[in-house]
């Protein structure tokens, strides 16, 4: 649609803009000249925003799906809260269970034994495979009241009759070391066991007591490394690896919140006394989860620094606009226009790039994220690995957009941009007319 | 009372050059009268233009004053100069000085708009004004697709957008050709004459300045008996 009286787009047109201060009007028009379809200088502005928030943006986005990703997989792989006690088993653990379930907010517990074992493969070609993962015992009915594991296989069953094994993913991988099946054998060395061989050596018997045999029921994918480094067994059989008779090393009790469990912390504590620790999820690898939250922070500030760049890009680009524009400055001030009005001109242009740059760079930033795993599964395609899962522990790339974090980006790169234009700004306000008219 | 609009008394101005001070006018005396054309003639660096940014405020004297309307000008702040420049006085420059990302119309609109004009009540000034210097059919040109002499007609439309009391021009014809020169000083003389103007010229040139009804000539600073 063209404005009759300028002919010229009515978006762009001066008389189009009666509403706007003629300092909008001209600085949107030194923005898109007239006689170009976009300023060069604009388009290489915008572009250095928009690129510097789209990347503030995935990095965040991805450092707290990361972050929120390990926290999940910790809380859905576990219970919220573990009880252990100071010392031994607990031996009355049904009944134990059963009072802390009456405790507000909590939706389940579930007895637990957990130790390091060793493992043999037994493949029917090639040689065995060793490890010494850490393997839990667990009631299965009673463990799905508290961890989502059992409904999450990616083979199988969280079958744990007789002689049967659950193991995480790292273990079945087919690139792995071990490239365990459901149905394959699996050989349990206990440390009860070892340590009974090692005794009799001493006494002088050479008793010699053979590895348990497991069949590998099903394969659980925590979707986190070093969650799929555990194995799961019946409690009767962990009661007998590890010669814990009738009892539980620890109980895990699931709650309504995970990420507010002070009400039930406290209820724990005031119904066992100080005889029991209790721990949380956050427990599994607390080391992780902060250094995630670190380097959250690291890129942060880091990939700031790029939005940094492109504001001195933009202040650069409006001096050197500034310079060229001296004369139309000195004309503006001789047809009365104040320090003021020439000062907001640049200002206008500035805050207009890093309106349009922080829009261009959400919009590039989310579309990104959107399409993250695509695009990486298209490098892998091509032999490009940028998040190896080997060292990042997850099969896709997780990624959670905070609106905080967005609106945090937002505002900092639109105050810096404008900051960036307060130079020019000073400069095109100090020149005299006389001066600005004679330059050449 | 003087009908004079505007009167410089006893001006002066001296620059410091490599710190050495150049004195480029010194005791001026001129009066401007309502609705008169002066030629303000002298070779170059004779103080023309010095003189008439003095005048127009775009500049301060070093000594004596610039009495507007009967008062003595006192621009204490540059955004004093700047509505005193805006509300009064209406420039026109040797090098047109047009916004070259302004078509002719948004160009002759932009005093006004600095001004805070209406913008319906202003863009329909522009049109009369623009037809009045003749070029009623180029509006819509950018100053790039416009010949010097049209260039100039543009710039005069726009020294009279917000109806100033004085037009000062500066070497008006100074980047035009012989024929085209004629043409805008008939223009000049034709506004004066049409719109009562308040008119001075600055110039070096005798054809210009015999269009005037009166010639000030200023030699070495002064004003030459």
């Amino acid at each position: 649609m063209s404005n009759p009286c300028t002919g010229f787009p009515l978006s762009l047109s001066f008389a189009a803009m009666k509403w706007l201060p003629f300092e909008f009007a001209l600085a949107l028009r030194y923005l898109r000249p007239k006689r170009t379809s976009v300023s060069f200088i604009t388009l290489i502005s915008v572009v250095g925003v928009m690129l510097g928030v789209a990347v503030l943006i995935i990095v965040m986005s991805v450092f707290s799906g990361f972050h929120l990703q390990l926290k999940k997989s910790f809380f859905q792989f576990s219970a919220d809260l573990t009880v252990r006690p100071m010392g031994g088993p607990i031996v009355e653990y049904e009944a134990l269970a059963d009072r802390i379930a009456k405790i507000p907010g909590v939706t389940g517990v579930s007895p637990i034994i957990g130790g390091k074992v060793m493992i043999e493969t037994d493949p029917e070609i090639g040689a065995p495979a060793f490890d010494a993962p850490v393997l839990l015992g667990v009631d299965p009915d009673r463990m799905k009241t508290v961890s989502q594991v059992p409904d999450n296989l990616e083979a199988g069953e969280f079958n744990l009759r007789g002689n049967r094994l659950v193991i995480g993913y790292n273990f079945a991988r087919s690139d792995g070391e071990f490239r365990l099946g459901v149905g394959d054998r699996v050989l349990i060395h206990s440390p009860k066991s070892i340590q009974e061989m090692r005794e009799s050596q001493q006494s002088g018997e050479e008793l010699g007591i053979l590895p348990e045999e497991y069949i590998v029921a099903g394969v659980f994918d925590a979707g986190q490394k070093d969650l799929n480094d555990f194995m799961f067994c019946s409690l009767y059989n962990a009661q007998d690896l590890y010669g814990l008779e009738e009892g539980a090393s620890a109980l895990w009790v699931e709650t309504t919140d995970p990420l507010e469990l002070g009400p039930q912390k406290a209820a724990l504590r005031k119904l066992l006394g100080e005889g029991y620790r209790i721990g949380t999820w956050e427990d599994l690898n607390p080391v992780l989860l902060a250094q995630v939250q670190v380097e959250k922070m690291i890129n942060q500030f880091l990939m700031f620094f790029i939005v940094v760049v492109a504001a001195f890009g933009i202040a650069s680009s409006l001096i050197i606009f500034g310079v060229q524009k001296t004369k139309e400055i000195g004309l503006l001030k001789a047809l009365g226009a104040s320090n003021g009005q020439v000062s907001f001109v640049f200002l206008i242009q500035s805050a207009v790039v890093g309106l349009l740059g922080t829009g261009m760079g959400i919009a590039m930033g989310l579309l990104v994220l959107k399409y993250r795993n695509q695009f990486l599964g298209f490098l892998r395609g091509h032999d490009v690995e940028l998040f190896p899962e080997k060292l990042y522990g997850f099969r896709e790339l997780p990624a959670q957009v905070v609106p905080g974090d967005l609106l945090w980006v937002c505002s900092a790169s639109i105050l810096i941009c404008l900051l960036a234009g307060l130079l020019p700004a000073w400069n095109a306000a100090r020149l005299r007319p006389v001066e600005a008219l004679r330059s050449e | 009372m003087s009908d004079a609009v505007l009167k410089a008394s006893d001006v002066g101005k001296t620059y410091q050059m490599g710190g050495q001070p150049l004195t480029v006018l010194s005791g001026v005396d001129l009066e401007l009268r309502r609705g008169e054309f002066v030629a303000l003639q002298g070779a170059s660096g004779s103080g023309k233009s010095t003189l008439l940014q003095l005048l127009g405020g775009l500049d301060a004297p070093s000594q004596g004053e610039i009495i507007f309307n009967n008062r003595p000008l006192r621009l204490q702040s540059a955004s004093d100069a700047a509505i005193f420049r805006g509300q009064h006085v209406g420039f026109v420059f040797q090098a047109y000085h047009l916004l070259p990302d302004l078509d002719a119309l948004e160009n002759v609109c932009l005093p006004a708009q600095v001004q805070r004009a209406p913008q319906a009540r202003a863009e329909a000034r522009a049109r009369e004004l623009l037809a009045a210097v003749g070029l009623a059919d180029r509006m819509m040109h950018l100053p790039t697709e416009l010949s010097g002499g049209e260039q100039q007609r543009v710039a005069i439309a726009r020294a009279l957008m917000n109806e100033p009391e004085i037009i000062l021009a500066d070497e008006p014809t100074g980047n035009l050709d012989t024929g085209t020169e004629a043409e805008i000083i008939a223009l000049l003389a034709q506004l004066h004459r049409e719109r009562n103007l308040t008119l001075l010229v600055a110039t070096h040139d005798d054809v210009v300045a015999a269009a005037a009804e009166r010639i000030v000539r200023l030699k070495d600073g002064r004003v030459a008996d």
